[in-house]
C-alpha cells in the first residue's frame, strides 16, 4: 500500500496491460493511475514486480510520475517503490510541494510509515527549496495551508 | 527591503542535502546552505525551519550580509522566520569603511536594533597577512554595545579605549556615527596643545549634516589664557556651485593691552572675530560668479588664536600665517576667445607698519580680452581693455583707462626659421583726485612731515581741485626671429634654440605725469627676456628701441636625465629712464642691461634643480639669483629654496635680502616619519620659523606631534613656541 | 655637427598636423587656464579640420617663499603645472606628459600693485607651459614623419 497507514483497496488503471508470468512482472502503459484511498499516482508507464499470489514488493515509475496524499504532492522522472522498506525513491527534477514548502533536488527517498523525506543522500547535485515563513503574525504559529 | 508586516516572506535555499521528518516537521538543509531572504543573505553549515515555530536556526560558520552591504559572522544564529529579530553567538561584522565590530553575543531586535554585549570596535586590521591576529593599534572595548540602524548611530556603554592592548581611556558613555553613513551629525576628533599665546588649547569640532547637500562645522576653542572662541564652517553644494564659509567671533578680555612700536595704544578690542569665504555660481553662457573674502577685525587676531584657513579654503600661499588678506568678488564670462570680467578686489594687509586707509583697493576693476583672426593681412589680432578705479579711504583715488589693440602673425620658412611680426597701439587716460591725500607710500602715518611734503613733490601736479587727468598713446612694432636646431642621437635629444625680437617704440618719459600704481615690482630674468612690455602692470611703459637677445640649450637622455640652460642680454639704442626713476632695481634701462640666465637639471624624481641668476653687466655680481632644489631618495624627501634679492625697501634704501627655505622628511620605517623644516632671513642671520614634527600612520591611525618655534618678534607678542598633538582615528574621526 | 633646423619642412607634415590640433577647454582657478588656452591657440592656429585633440589639466600653486623676521612675506613662488594628452581622432593616446612653470614675485607696499605682480607672474608662467607643450609636440611629430 502505498499511503502509510490505509490498506485500502489499490485501484489501477492503464490504457495497456500486459502480465509476463514468467520475469514474475506487469506492465501498464499509457496514463497509468494508481489509487489507495486519497493517495494518487499517476505515470505514462508503471511495472509491477512480483505480481504472483498478488503480493508486490516493487513498483517501478517511470516516463514523469505524479504522487499526492492530500498533505504533500512529489514528482519527478522516476519513482521505485520498495516494500521490503517502504520507501519510495524518486530521482530525476524531483519536487517536493510540502504545504508551504517546496524541495527540489535530483533524488529524493520518502518513508511512507513515517512521511519522512531525504533529498540527496547520493547524488551531488544541490537541493533548493523555498519556504514561507510568517511576519511573526501572533495570530498564527503553524503554517498557513490556504491555496 | 522587508514586506510590510502580515504578508509572508518568501525564503529561497540551497544544500547540498534536505531531510524532513514529516510535513510538518522542521526542514533540515545541511552541507554548504545558502538562504536568500529579500535582499539578505546568509550562508551557515546547517539551516532548520520549524513551521510550527516559524523560527529559523543557522548553525556552523554563519554568514550574514545585510541589504546595505554590511557583513556578520557568527557561530550559530537563531532568527523568526522573517529573519528580524534572533541570538547571535561570537557575532562579528565587517562594516562598510573596513572598521570591525565584534561580540560574545548579538541579539538582533526587528531590523533596527542590534545589541552586542562584551563588543569590541576598531578600524584597524585584526590579523596579520598570514591571518595570525595581531593586536590593533586602538580598539575600544565596551560591555554593550547598540547598533542602531535607524538614527545610525553606534553607541558604545562603559566604554575602554585601548592603545596596543593597553587601555588607556574609561568613558561610560561614548557615541558614533556608523560608519556605513556618508554624512552623519556626530563629535569629531578633537585637536589639542598649548602656544605662548593661548596656553593649553582645546577643539572640539560637532559635526551636523543638515541635508545631503549642506552641513555646519561648530567646533568652539577653549584658550587657557584667551578664553572661548566660537568659531564653524558652512558648506552647501548645488550642481551648478556653492559656497564654503568659515567665521569665528571672541569677547576678548579687556585688559590685555597691545602695543605698536613700543608705544602702548589701547586694550584689546572687546568683540575680535574673522570670517573666510569662497564660493562660485555657473550660469549659461559661459557666465559665472565667484567669490573667494578674507576680513578680520584686527591685526593681531589671526596671530592670537592661531586661525587659518582650513579644509577647501586652505591656499598653499598661506603655509605661513598671511601677514595680507586678499579678497575677489567676479562676475567673468570665459569662451574660448574672449574673457570679461567685473571685479571687486579687496585688501587689508596685518602688517603693522601698514595703514589700511591708504590702501588702493580696486572697486571696481571691468576687463575685456578678445582674440579674432585678421581678414586679409593674417594673423590675429587681440584687442583688450580695463577700467580701474582704485578707491583709498584716506588717500588719493585714482580712475585709469586702457585700450590696445595688438596684432600677430607668424612665418615658418622651408628650411626651419620662424618669424613673429607683432605690433600694438594702445591708448591710456588716468584720473587722479585729492592727489594731496598721499597713497600706501606717501601718507601721514608712516612719514614725518617734512619727509610727507618732500614725497608729495614728486606727484603729478593737481591741475584743479578736480583732480589731474592725463591721457597718452603709446605704438608699438617688433619682430621676432628664432632658429631651433635639434640633434637626436640613439640615447638623447639636444636642442639649441638662438632668439632676437627687435622692438621700437617712440622714446616717452611720463614719470612726471603719471603716478606708478600698479608696476611697481619687475623682474627681469629669463622668463622675462622675450615679454615685449617689460612691466607688470599699465602704469610702466617700455618705451625706446631695444633688442632682445638669447640663446636656449637643452639636452634629453632616455635614462630620464635632463640638463637645460639658457642666457640673454638687452640692448638698447638709448638710454631709458623709466626703471630707475620709479626707483625699480630690475637690471634694465642702460643700454646694455645686466645679464640674466638659468639652468636646470632633474633625474627622474630623484632630483629637480631650477636656477634662475642675474648678474651686473659691468662687474658681474649676483644682483638676483633663486634656486628651487627638491628631491627624494630612499627614505629621505625634502626640497629647499634660496633666493637673494635686491629689495627696494619703503625708505628706498638700497637693501639686500637673503633667504633659505629647507624642508627635510625621513621615513624612519613604514608607520613612523619625522620631519623638520626651517627659514632662515640670511640677512638678518636668524631663522624666521623652525618646525619639527613626528608622525605616526597606519591604515587605521594618524597621529602628528608638532613642535613650531615662530620667533618672528611682532609686536605686542614674544616668541611663539607651540606644541600642538592631532590625533585622527579612522572609523571614528576621519 | 649633426643639429638640423627642427621647423625644416621635407614635406607639409609637421606644419599641417600642427595647425590640426583641437584644444579643449583648461580649467583653472586664476587666469593662467585660459592664458594658455589662447596661447595655443595662437600657434597651433586650429583654423584646418582637426586631427588631434589636447587635453590639459593644470595644477597651480602659489608658495610662500621668504618671510622676514617682522612675519611679513615678501617672495611668494608659483608653480604651474601642466598634465596633458594628445589624442589622434580615434582615441588614440599619442603623448601622456608633463611640464612644469615656475616664477615667482615679490611683495610691494602697494597690495593692489601685488596683485598684479602675481597676474603678471601666472601669464609668463603660462607662456612657458606653452614654450614647453609645443616644443613637445614638434618633437614629436617631426620624429612621426
Amino acid at each position: 500500500q502505498f499511503s502509510q497507514n490505509s490498506n485500502a483497496p489499490i485501484d489501477i488503471t492503464g490504457a495497456q496491460f500486459e502480465a509476463f508470468q514468467n520475469e514474475d512482472y506487469a506492465l501498464w502503459t499509457g496514463d497509468v493511475q494508481v489509487v489507495q484511498g486519497e493517495v494518487i499516482l499517476t505515470a505514462p508507464q508503471l511495472k509491477i514486480y512480483g505480481i504472483g499470489g498478488g503480493r508486490f514488493n516493487r513498483v517501478d515509475a517511470t516516463g514523469g510520475i505524479r504522487y499526492t496524499n492530500g498533505l504533500e504532492a512529489i514528482s519527478g522522472d522516476r519513482a521505485v517503490y520498495r516494500k521490503e522498506n517502504e520507501t519510495i525513491v524518486v530521482t530525476g527534477n524531483v519536487v517536493v510541494v510540502q504545504g508551504r514548502q517546496v524541495m527540489t533536488g535530483q533524488q529524493m527517498t520518502y518513508y511512507l510509515d513515517t512521511g519522512k523525506i531525504v533529498f540527496n543522500k547520493e547524488t551531488k547535485a544541490r537541493v533548493r527549496g523555498v519556504f514561507f515563513t510568517e511576519d511573526n503574525a501572533p495570530s498564527n504559529s503553524g503554517p498557513a495551508t490556504e491555496g | 527591503q522587508l514586506a510590510p508586516s502580515g504578508e509572508e516572506e518568501r525564503v529561497v535555499f540551497e544544500a547540498d542535502i534536505v531531510t524532513r521528518q514529516s510535513t510538518d516537521s522542521p526542514v533540515i538543509a545541511e552541507g554548504n546552505v545558502k538562504a536568500y531572504y529579500g535582499e539578505r543573505f546568509i550562508t551557515s553549515d546547517r539551516i532548520v525551519y520549524d513551521p510550527a515555530t516559524d523560527i529559523v536556526t543557522a548553525i556552523g560558520n554563519v554568514a550574514i550580509t545585510e541589504a546595505d552591504g554590511q557583513t556578520y559572522f557568527a557561530d550559530d544564529l537563531v532568527l523568526t522566520g522573517d529573519m528580524a529579530d534572533g541570538v547571535v553567538n561570537n557575532f562579528s561584522a565587517l562594516l562598510e569603511d573596513d572598521s570591525r565590530l565584534a561580540s560574545a553575543t548579538l541579539v538582533k531586535e526587528g531590523d533596527q536594533r542590534n545589541i552586542l554585549n562584551r563588543a569590541v570596535y576598531t578600524g584597524c586590521d585584526v590579523c596579520k597577512e598570514d591571518g595570525s591576529p595581531k593586536t590593533p593599534s586602538w580598539q575600544v572595548k565596551a560591555l554593550k554595545v547598540v547598533q542602531d540602524k535607524e538614527e545610525q548611530v553606534i553607541r558604545f556603554r562603559n566604554a575602554f579605549f585601548e592603545v596596543k592592548g593597553v587601555p588607556i581611556l574609561y568613558t561610560p558613555y561614548m557615541q558614533i556615527p556608523d560608519p556605513s553613513v556618508k554624512r552623519q551629525s556626530g563629535l569629531l576628533a578633537p585637536s589639542f596643545g598649548s602656544t605662548t599665546t593661548q596656553g593649553a588649547y582645546l577643539e572640539i569640532p560637532y559635526y551636523w549634516a543638515i541635508s545631503d547637500y549642506q552641513d555646519f562645522t561648530f567646533s568652539p576653542k577653549f584658550m587657557e589664557d584667551q578664553g572661548v572662541l566660537l568659531q564653524g564652517e558652512y558648506r552647501i553644494n548645488n550642481w551648478r556651485g556653492g559656497t564654503t564659509m568659515q567665521a569665528g567671533i571672541i569677547n576678548a578680555n579687556e585688559d590685555s593691552e597691545y602695543f605698536i612700536s613700543g608705544r602702548a595704544s589701547g586694550n584689546t578690542p572687546g568683540t575680535r572675530f574673522h570670517f573666510f569665504g569662497k564660493g562660485y555660481q555657473n550660469y549659461a553662457e559661459n557666465w559665472r560668479a565667484s567669490y573667494d573674502a578674507s576680513y578680520v577685525s584686527d591685526k593681531r587676531y589671526l596671530r592670537t588664536y592661531d586661525i587659518s584657513r582650513r579644509g577647501e579654503l586652505a591656499k598653499d600661499a598661506e603655509l605661513f600665517r598671511p601677514d595680507r588678506l586678499n579678497s575677489e568678488f567676479k562676475l567673468q564670462r570665459r569662451t574660448d576667445t574672449s574673457l570679461f570680467a567685473v571685479e571687486g578686489l579687496a585688501f587689508q594687509s596685518l602688517r603693522n607698519n601698514e595703514d589700511n586707509s591708504y590702501a588702493a583697493q580696486g572697486l571696481p576693476r571691468i576687463r575685456y580680452d578678445g582674440v579674432f583672426d585678421t581678414p586679409g593681412i593674417g594673423g590675429q589680432t587681440t584687442l583688450s581693455g580695463q577700467f580701474l578705479s582704485l578707491y583709498r579711504e584716506n588717500g588719493l583715488d585714482s580712475y585709469m583707462t586702457n585700450v590696445s589693440a595688438d596684432w600677430e602673425r607668424r612665418f615658418t620658412t622651408s628650411n626651419g626659421h620662424l618669424f613673429r611680426v607683432f605690433g600694438e597701439l594702445r591708448g591710456d587716460i588716468h584720473n587722479y583726485q585729492d592727489l594731496e591725500a598721499g597713497n600706501e607710500v606717501c601718507n601721514m602715518t608712516n612719514l614725518s612731515l617734512a619727509a610727507y611734503q618732500q614725497c608729495i613733490d614728486t606727484f603729478p601736479i593737481p591741475e584743479d581741485e578736480d583732480g589731474t587727468t592725463v591721457g597718452r598713446f603709446l605704438p608699438t612694432a617688433g619682430v621676432e626671429w628664432s632658429y631651433p636646431l635639434a640633434k637626436q642621437t640613439s640615447n638623447a635629444t639636444y636642442i639649441i634654440e638662438p632668439r632676437v625680437q627687435l622692438i621700437a617704440s617712440p622714446e616717452a618719459d611720463y614719470i612726471d605725469e603719471i603716478l606708478n600704481e600698479d608696476s611697481q615690482y619687475y623682474e627681469f630674468d629669463t622668463t622675462t627676456l622675450f615679454t615685449e612690455n617689460k612691466s607688470a602692470g599699465y602704469d610702466i611703459w617700455e618705451d625706446g628701441q631695444r633688442a632682445n637677445i638669447g640663446l636656449s640649450a637643452a639636452a634629453v637622455f632616455n635614462n630620464g636625465l635632463s640638463v637645460n640652460g639658457e642666457i640673454g642680454q638687452q640692448f638698447r639704442s638709448e638710454e631709458s629712464s623709466v626703471y630707475s626713476a620709479y626707483g625699480l632695481q630690475t637690471g634694465l634701462g642702460d643700454t646694455q642691461s645686466d645679464i640674466v640666465g638659468s639652468f636646470g637639471v632633474s633625474w627622474k624624481n630623484y632630483i629637480n634643480l631650477d636656477n634662475s641668476f642675474r648678474l651686473d653687466k659691468d662687474d658681474g655680481t649676483v644682483r638676483r639669483a633663486e634656486t628651487q632644489l627638491s628631491g627624494a631618495y630612499w627614505r629621505f624627501s625634502g626640497s629647499a629654496s634660496y633666493l637673494k634679492v635686491q629689495q627696494p625697501d619703503l625708505t628706498g634704501l638700497n637693501q639686500e635680502e637673503e633667504f633659505v627655505n629647507a624642508a627635510l622628511t625621513y621615513n624612519v620605517t613604514d608607520q613612523w616619519a619625522v620631519s623638520a623644516s626651517a627659514i632662515r632671513d640670511i640677512t638678518a642671520d636668524e631663522n624666521t620659523r623652525e618646525q619639527l614634527a613626528l608622525i605616526y600612520s597606519d591604515e587605521c591611525t594618524r597621529i602628528i606631534l608638532a613642535y613650531r618655534n615662530d620667533p618672528r618678534r611682532d609686536l605686542g607678542f614674544d616668541f611663539d613656541k607651540s606644541i600642538s598633538i592631532k590625533v585622527e582615528l579612522l572609523g571614528i574621526s576621519n | 655637427c649633426g643639429f638640423s633646423p627642427l621647423y625644416a619642412e621635407r614635406g607639409a607634415g609637421l606644419q599641417a598636423s600642427l595647425s590640426g590640433i583641437d584644444i579643449t577647454r583648461i580649467e583653472s582657478q586664476t587666469d593662467a587656464g585660459y592664458l594658455l588656452q589662447s596661447e595655443l591657440q595662437r600657434r597651433f592656429q586650429t583654423g584646418a579640420a582637426s586631427s588631434y585633440a589636447l587635453d590639459i589639466v593644470l595644477d597651480e600653486k602659489t608658495l610662500s617663499e621668504a618671510i622676514t623676521r617682522q612675519a611679513n612675506t615678501v617672495q611668494y613662488t608659483i608653480r604651474l603645472r601642466a598634465d596633458y594628452v594628445l589624442r589622434d581622432l580615434d582615441g588614440k593616446v599619442v603623448i601622456d606628459d608633463n611640464t612644469v612653470a615656475i616664477t615667482s614675485y615679490g611683495a610691494v607696499p602697494s597690495q593692489y600693485a601685488t596683485l598684479v605682480a602675481r597676474e603678471e607672474a601666472i601669464r609668463v608662467a603660462s607662456q612657458m607651459l606653452a614654450d614647453d607643450i609645443e616644443m613637445d609636440l614638434v618633437l614629436h611629430f617631426k620624429n612621426a614623419n
